[in-house]
């Protein structure tokens, strides 16, 4: 036990470390070509072409996969300790799916082009609030959050939302469900600095959060009766968690579209790694998650460039091959 | 009193109730709840343990109803191995040391160096100190018992409740298991609530017994006053004999076989 807390220490050190390399590599990668030196030499050089690809178009793009990929993990390690449940991801709770409902209804109705870049992001946000709402208020009954109800009410209304958006598809123009099909697979590309301050806000704040319910978290681990009997105040702790990994998916969801994995694997990966206390699992989750989504990113920008491809395609990929491979190797051992 | 039970009733949605039951434990008593399955033992206990909130009268900690007292201030007192109850996938240590959280200091995120000597004290007691290192997954039913009991120890409790802590053990853990539990009672003066199926087992190791039928008290009282061939022939429906052990000179129960009839037999 004395080691642990150095444990700790080396592995958040190591994830740290393995973000900056990734944020690092990300920035000096890309279709124009340059190099870690030239990142370095724009800082100094404002008004020059590499100052602005760097400042304007891969910082920010990276600064959000970053938010986006902690949040998504963060939240995807939360839910599976809430349910205890290793399968369970922050979309299966629907809130991707409302998320979607709301963009696609934002495009059928021709919000862009009157409301411009953040429509799509509000009305994404705003579907995931409805969800989140509705999941919370069909699964509770008399103060009391049934979990298992949760979870089915969440894969439900995941299914009802999917049907209406392919409703929507149909009905759509051609340039819409092309718009419509893009923004499901999860992009990157289109921020601004006011999207990654709000991302980066919201993430980081989840992660500090978070960490007022490390404990409750691990002793949930045992089922909440026995957390009740630990003194935790379960349906208190169960609201709170689950509201605020919804919200910060949903916000992740409304900004970069629906990438899928993150918040399912990585959460594994690292439990593989630190363990299963929520203390060490919450923050290397975090910054995994970050170096993971924007490595994905990097990897969509520049294996087919100039084209580029939909980040979640890459994540799904990635993601799941690794998986796998993990899983196999586990087993193995066994 | 310790812990004391008023007119307590119970009920969950589909109706099994809990009635009318008065209890009392004192400070290093330990009390035995016994009956048939199904005769609300668990369900006595989860209302004793602050899980369930009952429908009428009242569960008192040290004279407080347990209701008004903070969930983080009654686990510092009250204890619960619950029958069953899943351990998760950690280390004994790991695990030993969540008995600490009702301790922690708002905004205090690590153990200190008190936690850490509470739980070695507690893993000692139980004698569980070599399996420290193992995952809770990889031992045996009466390994996990003394680890659960090492965890409701690390709680520092003053009343230790237990849902039938012998469940699926051999003669010798059930013994280690309730010589702790005496020892527990005798040296750290807790008080302690045990359900257990076995009657020889509950009258060798209570103070006082408590029979329940129906989700009714239907006796309670010493050892001798309860485990009597007339009750337990009227509440399990079999037919006993009770005889003094030779050398605790409490009562202890003997079936005879052939005597019942459960079911129907198609001839």
């Amino acid at each position: 036990m004395e080691g642990r807390l150095l444990r700790w220490g080396l592995w958040t050190l190591f994830f740290t470390v393995f973000l900056l390399a990734v944020g690092l590599f990300s920035l000096s990668l890309g279709s124009t070509g340059s190099s870690v030196k030239e990142v370095f030499l724009s800082f100094s050089r404002k008004g020059s072409v590499a100052h602005s690809i760097v400042f304007q178009l891969r910082l920010p793009r990276i600064l959000l996969g970053f938010a986006v990929g902690g949040g998504l993990s963060l939240a995807g390690v939360i839910l599976q300790g809430l349910f205890r449940n290793p399968l369970v991801e922050p979309y299966t709770l629907g809130i991707s799916g409302g998320a979607a409902l709301g963009v696609s209804l934002g495009m059928l109705l021709g919000l862009p082009r009157t409301l411009g870049l953040v429509a799509l992001p509000l009305m994404g946000f705003l579907g995931a609030v409805l969800v989140i709402v509705l999941v919370y208020v069909l699964s509770t009954r008399k103060g009391v959050m049934r979990i298992q109800g949760l979870l089915l009410t969440g894969v439900m209304v995941s299914f009802i939302s999917s049907s209406l958006i392919m409703l929507i598809m149909a009905v759509s123009r051609l340039e819409d469900l092309h718009s419509i099909v893009f923004w499901i697979m999860g992009f990157l590309g289109e921020t601004d600095w006011w999207m990654v301050a709000l991302m980066g806000a919201t993430a980081l704040g989840g992660l500090v959060l978070s960490y007022f319910f490390a404990l409750d978290l691990n002793a949930l681990a045992l089922g909440e009766e026995e957390a009740r009997h630990l003194g935790v105040g379960v349906e208190r702790s169960k609201k709170i968690l689950f509201l605020l990994a919804s919200v910060v998916t949903g916000l992740c969801v409304a900004s970069a579209g629906i990438i899928g994995f993150v918040g399912l694997v990585v959460p594994h990966f690292v439990r593989m790694m630190v363990g299963q206390d929520h203390r060490i699992l919450l923050a290397s989750s975090f910054l995994c998650g970050a170096a993971f989504l924007v490595l994905c990113d990097t990897v969509a920008r520049v294996v087919v460039a100039p084209v580029e491809l939909p980040v979640g395609v890459i994540t799904g990929i990635v993601g799941g091959v690794l998986f796998i491979y993990a899983l196999t190797k586990r087993q193995a051992k066994v | 009193m310790m812990l004391e039970a008023r007119r307590l009733t119970c009920g969950y949605e589909d109706g099994f109730f809990l009635q009318d039951v008065d209890l009392a434990v004192a400070p290093g008593e330990c009390l035995g709840i016994i009956g048939p399955n199904g005769s609300g033992k668990t369900t006595l206990v989860r209302a004793l343990a602050r899980s369930l909130k009952p429908l009428a009268g009242e569960v008192l900690l040290e004279g407080r109803d347990v209701w008004s007292i903070p969930p983080r201030e009654f686990a510092r007192r009250v204890a619960v191995v619950s029958q069953d109850a899943q351990v998760g996938y950690m280390r004994v240590e790991e695990y030993v040391l969540l008995g600490r959280i009702p301790h922690y200091r708002p905004f205090q995120f690590l153990e200190t160096s008190r936690d850490l000597e509470v739980a070695d004290t507690a893993m000692e007691l139980t004698g569980i100190n070599y399996l420290k290192g193992r995952l809770l997954g990889e031992m045996s039913g009466g390994e996990r018992q003394l680890v659960m009991l090492a965890r409701a120890l690390a709680q520092e409790p003053r009343l230790l409740i237990l849902d039938e802590p012998t469940a699926h053990l051999d003669m010798a853990h059930q013994v280690a298991v309730l010589d702790l539990v005496r020892r527990l009672k005798e040296e750290l003066g807790i008080a302690l609530v045990v359900v257990l199926h076995d009657l020889n087992l509950a009258s060798e190791y209570s103070d006082g017994l408590l029979l329940m039928k129906g989700g009714r008290v239907k006796k309670m009282g010493a050892p001798h006053e309860v485990i009597r061939e007339d009750l337990l022939g009227e509440v399990y429906g079999v037919e006993v004999v009770v005889q003094e052990h030779p050398v605790s000179r409490r009562p202890h129960v003997m079936v005879i076989s052939g005597r019942t009839e459960v079911g129907s037999w198609r001839k």
